[in-house]
């Protein structure tokens, strides 16, 4: 069984038709891209697997159990974690707290106890802590965790919103764009962050752009064009596909171009 | 595990607290009213920067819950006929169920409706003790009985030490709060909702546990306020007092040493301003505002940065 299957889904916003009877699915261990042009429905898609938005029709399940209806933060509850393309971070919480937030569900801590102050409390908090400080050494940004986000590079801004999402330690990490704006060396970094997380046994679904970062670092890629699936595949039989070639690609110099 | 710096911290803390817990020996009842008031004003202060300085949910109708608390305390003992101590732990149930239930329709909003929304609450409230004239006295009023204790009538110096006592211990409480997973769900929740729910955080359990809290303090602050002063009226819970609230968390700063400053300094303005007469409540919206332009971290971001700058902070924007 897959890890992910998403079913007939539909997305309408008002008479505009975003996201048409997509279909597919996310084996577990996979790093899965869903690739297509500007407007094809990508982040659209992947709201709607994060609960931020709700399908005009369609199924999502995640490992056995349906999605369709759940809040965001149950769906989070369940194993999914994102980022998101235009960064969203806690601007005004520094850099350990950010990912600390993301490790919100795994902290044990009753209102009870908090309230009265209880030791174990001191002691969870030491321990997810230590956890988060990992984050921070993997991405390198732990010399920077009393920094507010805002002092950070783009590019570390969009590896501090990853950080904050491994925290929750998902099942499934869903990443919109996370490369977009990255320089070459950067990308190249990112992409050794994501295989070592990657090797960690997480499942990965990413939306993007880049055609050359997705080829190198997915097993598996699904061609959106005006919401429609088109294509899905290996790198390698997707980039052959006419299809794919003439509705995405273009011509064939903007393929070496990229 | 005990470092230089904090064993000095604490002394400090202990010697003013000793300070404070003298003070009845050495000040006449009017001061010593006043420094309940005070301390009053530190719990409500306390309560309100949860909502308000953490997560970022603006409450403008506290008066609504200081009046419920204070009606509540008041009307058990005179016509049910409750101890005090029974009145006000029934008093600040209801606080908390009214807080649960208005919070579901309040808390859809936000920003602007959001403020507008708690102030016709406490509109609401504010015009049912007016009409209520059987139950509450209308705006005449509502003497509270007095207190007796161990066959003596509790006076001033027993009040004192009540609020002394309950305002730590809700400066404790809430000190916990925020260095707690529920501190950073708050923020979160004042930062970014959408990246907080991706988190897993329930945004709307949340805001409601803030807002219910806020409701607490201030229930608890409004019936002892009904004791001590031994007479209420909804005049002393009209719209004026939703801006006091809100005074409290912006010129203390959005900490919970800020509530305890912007408390103490809030109680305290009126002996300062009392040259102004009727025009007090100008002096207010004076303070409100230069404060919000010049120092929107309050009076603890101005101790902290040292310096005065143009408001940067969501707590200045979200009001200017």
């Amino acid at each position: 069984m897959s890890l992910l299957s998403v079913e007939n889904v539909s997305k309408n916003f008002g008479g505009l038709q975003a996201v048409k009877k997509v279909s597919f699915d996310v084996e577990e261990g996979d790093i899965t891209g869903i690739i297509g042009p500007n407007g094809a429905g990508k982040t659209t898609l992947l709201n709607l697997i994060s609960g931020a938005d709700k399908p005009s029709e369609g199924r999502i399940s995640f490992d056995g159990e349906r999605l369709v209806g759940l809040p965001p933060y149950e769906i989070a509850k369940k194993g999914i974690a994102r980022t998101f393309q235009l960064v969203r971070l806690f601007n005004e919480l520094n850099l350990l707290d950010n990912v600390m937030v993301g490790r919100h569900m795994l902290i044990r801590e009753q209102t009870v106890q908090i309230l009265f102050g209880f030791r174990s409390i001191r002691q969870e908090e030491q321990q997810n802590r230590e956890r988060c400080l990992e984050i921070l050494k993997l991405l390198n940004l732990e010399d920077r965790m009393d920094d507010v986000p805002g002092s950070l590079p783009a590019a570390q801004q969009r590896l501090l919103q990853l950080g904050r999402a491994l925290a929750s330690e998902p099942k499934l990490l869903l990443l919109d764009e996370v490369a977009a704006g990255l320089t070459v060396s950067e990308k190249q970094e990112l992409t050794e962050v994501l295989q070592s997380i990657h090797n960690r046994g997480v499942t990965i679904l990413l939306v993007e752009h880049d055609m050359r970062f997705v080829m190198n670092i997915c097993q598996k890629i699904v061609v959106l064009n005006f919401g429609q699936k088109i294509a899905e595949g290996s790198p390698v039989t997707v980039t052959k596909n006419p299809v794919v070639i003439e509705a995405y690609l273009g011509r064939e110099s903007e393929i070496a171009a990229s | 595990m005990l470092d230089r710096g904090k064993v000095n911290k604490y002394l400090a803390i202990g010697f003013m607290l000793a300070l404070v817990a003298c003070l009845p020996l050495f000040v006449n009842r009017y001061y010593l009213h006043l420094a309940i008031m005070s301390g009053l004003g530190v719990i409500l202060a306390l309560g309100l920067n949860l909502l308000y300085g953490y997560s970022g949910q603006i409450n403008f109708g506290v008066a609504a819950f200081y009046a419920i608390g204070a009606y509540a305390v008041a009307l058990l003992q005179a016509k049910a006929g409750l101890y005090f101590f029974a009145s006000l732990a029934i008093a600040l149930i209801i606080a908390v169920l009214v807080a649960l239930i208005i919070s579901l329709p309040l808390l859809r909003l936000r920003h602007l409706g959001l403020a507008l929304g708690t102030l016709a609450f406490a509109v609401i409230i504010y015009s049912l003790a007016c009409a209520m004239r059987d139950f509450t006295g209308g705006s005449d009023g509502l003497v509270v009985p007095k207190l007796v204790l161990l066959g003596y009538k509790a006076g001033t110096t027993f009040y004192f030490y009540m609020v002394l006592v309950l305002a730590i211990a809700c400066y404790l409480a809430c000190h916990h709060l925020v260095s707690s997973k529920i501190g950073r769900a708050l923020m979160a929740i004042r930062e970014d909702e959408s990246a907080a729910l991706a988190s897993g955080i329930n945004v709307d359990r949340y805001k409601r546990l803030a807002f219910t809290i806020n409701a607490l303090f201030t229930a608890l602050a409004g019936g002892i306020y009904a004791q001590h002063a031994g007479f209420i009226a909804p005049a002393l819970f009209d719209v004026h007092f939703n801006l006091l609230g809100i005074l409290m968390v912006v010129v203390g700063g959005p900490s919970n040493l800020g509530s305890v400053i912007g408390g103490i300094f809030i109680m305290l303005l009126p002996e300062f301003v009392i040259a102004f007469k009727g025009y007090h409540i100008m002096a207010y919206g004076l303070i409100l505002v230069l404060v919000l332009m010049f120092m929107p971290r309050g009076i603890t971001g101005l101790i902290k940065a040292g310096t005065f700058k143009r408001s940067q902070t969501r707590l200045g924007r979200s009001l200017l």
